[in-house]
């Protein structure tokens, strides 16, 4: 990194802190990724004017030994490189600090996770996170650690972490991080018109708006190309290792979408047609949830290198 | 230049073999209730078109735009050994069922039904107006063989054999890459395979037919498709307004053309359209073109 460069996310993450701090204040009137941008924009503001467009950060680590030699995902593993990450997205050295910039002692905090019975959100590695955010709002706080049943469990939540693992989807292209919160609605279907080009809007309702404070995308063992009744087939599913981690869900869901493009090419030889990912885009077009522009985030590299097919 | 579209006949009826009001020739009780050692968990569970989406989630909508009338899934397992579900679609014509087959078809022929594949614990078949989806958990030498009984027992159990729909055969064979052929039914699904159609330049209403293939080896982007409009009008506007999109400049329609990622040739045919993507050169598009041409010539008579 260059004397510039730290400079610049150096005064970032005086900048982000102040903010994250203040959002506090102001009861965490602001969602997350609405805080990021916003910084992020300041940020650029000041050395390209006001005409640029918000950037996002996300960390994407890396780690062979998350996987066991029986293909299992090895939780604790898991929990530690999301805490290198969150320090590295966070600029913060100690673990507490980071977790504690995103969720304080005020917050109600739930996690919402995904069930899908074939790559589904490690309940174990779930049940550690969940440790984690104890420790930040009280150690006797009921936590709440869902997917069916987000629009009950989670309503009253003010503060969410969102994680599930990464894979394509029939018709909304990818099941990610924006995806992941379509049961705080009570009508998914209404929600799959132009292949699931508003699931964004999701986000801006009621129940759920300025609530996600931090975004997981597990690309452990990603689904890169999916068929059959539920869309899965164990054949296109390899061992990645990694995990994407920001405040913004569309940042994190452009790169996992591109994570399983590149893969079908470097597997198949050519991209495989499958469902655009329309939704994200639309996300930030429409929704104004997140940048999905990849030439506008920002990712820091953690871990393993070999075969990340993401420069 | 080929102006061969003045020969074609107006063409409007896609073969479909049997009729939209055929009865559901399967009963739930003629689905096996054991399968060798594995045994089904109950009853066969039956989702229609609205509650489809309790189980499958949004990858329903794939079906439903192929005219999927209801799905019946049942569980098989037995102690020790992985389980294997069974997913029967009704669809309302059997170029629904083909259609489906083809959009995600990938693996060689498993000589099941009237079509197959069987890749990786997966067996996908289709019979009639059913397209057939049975899958093990895990693929197993037991497990693989069970897939294969289960899905040789139905096939006998869903009726006669129908037609394919007759633009099926009107790819060129020649430098058709193997099991790439896809059936559609709707624009919704075409936009899946077809970058260019996203926002259904074409102009094509719901359940329009399409057939789509690719040409040459892996990695060539050369594309086939040849899609029936309602008329010879909405087939000529339809192609009016994709040339216009396309490359940014007017074409007339059959002539051929060059952007940046290959040769191209769009054009209305009697109440189809015929668009060859992206080929390699100039002569490759003419000769695809005669020969779908032709093919349609031949169709007509």
């Amino acid at each position: 990194m260059s004397r510039k460069d730290k400079i610049s996310s150096r005064r970032e993450f005086l900048i982000e802190t102040a903010l994250a701090a203040t959002g506090v204040a102001l009861g965490q009137s602001l969602s997350a990724a609405q805080t990021r941008q916003e910084v992020k924009q300041a940020g650029k503001d000041d050395q390209a004017g006001p005409s640029a467009k918000p950037r996002a950060k996300v960390v994407l680590i890396r780690d062979k030994n998350v996987i066991t030699t029986d293909g299992a995902v090895n939780a604790a593993v898991a929990a530690s490189m999301i805490d290198q990450a969150l320090c590295e997205l966070l600029g913060t050295k100690k673990l507490e600090d980071a977790w504690g910039q995103l969720f304080g002692p005020r917050d109600l905090v739930g996690i919402k996770t995904n069930v899908y019975a074939y790559l589904d959100t490690p309940p174990d590695l779930s049940m550690l996170l969940k440790r984690r955010l104890a420790a930040c709002v009280n150690p006797e706080a009921n936590i709440p650690v869902t997917d069916r049943e987000a629009r009950t469990l989670l309503a009253d939540r003010t503060a969410i972490l969102n994680i599930r693992p990464v894979r394509t989807h029939h018709w909304s292209g990818i099941g990610g991080c924006i995806k992941n919160h379509i049961m705080f609605v009570n009508n998914p279907s209404f929600y799959h018109a132009d292949s699931c080009a508003d699931l964004g809007a999701i986000w801006n309702l009621p129940i759920l708006k300025g609530k996600t404070r931090l975004n997981i995308l597990l690309a452990l063992k990603p689904l890169f190309y999916g068929r059959g009744a539920h869309d899965f087939d164990p054949r296109y599913q390899w061992n990645y290792c990694g995990i994407f981690v920001s405040r913004d869900p569309v940042a994190v869901d452009a790169l996992g979408a591109e994570l399983l493009r590149l893969k079908r090419i470097d597997h198949f030889g050519e991209d495989k047609a499958v469902t655009p990912t329309n939704h994200i885009q639309m996300a930030e077009k429409r929704h104004g949830l997140g940048v999905s522009d990849l030439k506008r985030i920002d990712v820091a590299h953690l871990g393993w290198k070999e075969g990340a097919l993401l420069s | 230049m080929h102006h061969a579209h003045y020969l074609i006949p107006l063409i409007l009826t896609p073969g479909s073999g049997i009729s939209a009001q055929a009865q559901d020739v399967l009963q739930n009780e003629a689905i096996p209730g054991s399968i060798g050692k594995w045994h089904a968990e109950g009853k066969p569970f039956t989702y229609d078109q609205q509650t489809v989406f309790d189980y499958m989630d949004g990858g329903a909508e794939v079906y439903l735009a192929y005219g999927m009338k209801n799905v019946r899934a049942v569980r098989y397992t037995s102690p020790g050994e992985p389980s294997i579900e069974l997913s029967i679609f009704e669809m309302e014509e059997p170029a629904g069922a083909f259609g489906v087959f083809t959009y995600e078809r990938l693996d060689a022929e498993a000589g099941i039904g009237q079509d197959s594949e069987y890749g990786g614990g997966m067996l996908r078949f289709w019979q009639g107006r059913y397209f057939v989806f049975v899958q093990t958990e895990q693929e197993t030498p037991a497990s693989r063989d069970a897939v294969l009984a289960l899905g040789r027992d139905l096939a006998t159990r869903l009726g006669p054999d129908a037609s394919h729909p007759y633009l099926h055969g009107v790819l060129p064979n020649e430098g058709l890459r193997p099991l790439s052929e896809r059936y559609v039914l709707s624009p919704l699904t075409l936009k899946n395979l077809e970058p260019t159609l996203f926002d259904n330049p074409l102009g094509l209403p719901q359940h329009a037919p399409a057939t789509m293939g690719r040409y040459g080896n892996l990695g060539n982007p050369e594309r086939i498709l040849v899609v029936l409009f309602p008329d010879e009008e909405a087939a000529r506007k339809g192609v009016g307004s994709y040339l216009k999109l396309r490359c940014g400049q007017s074409h007339m329609p059959a002539e051929a053309f060059q952007c940046d990622t290959g040769w191209n040739l769009v054009s209305a045919l009697g109440n189809h359209g015929v668009l060859v993507l992206d080929a390699p050169d100039e002569a490759s598009v003419r000769k695809h073109f005669e020969q779908i041409t032709l093919k349609l010539m031949e169709i007509s008579r």
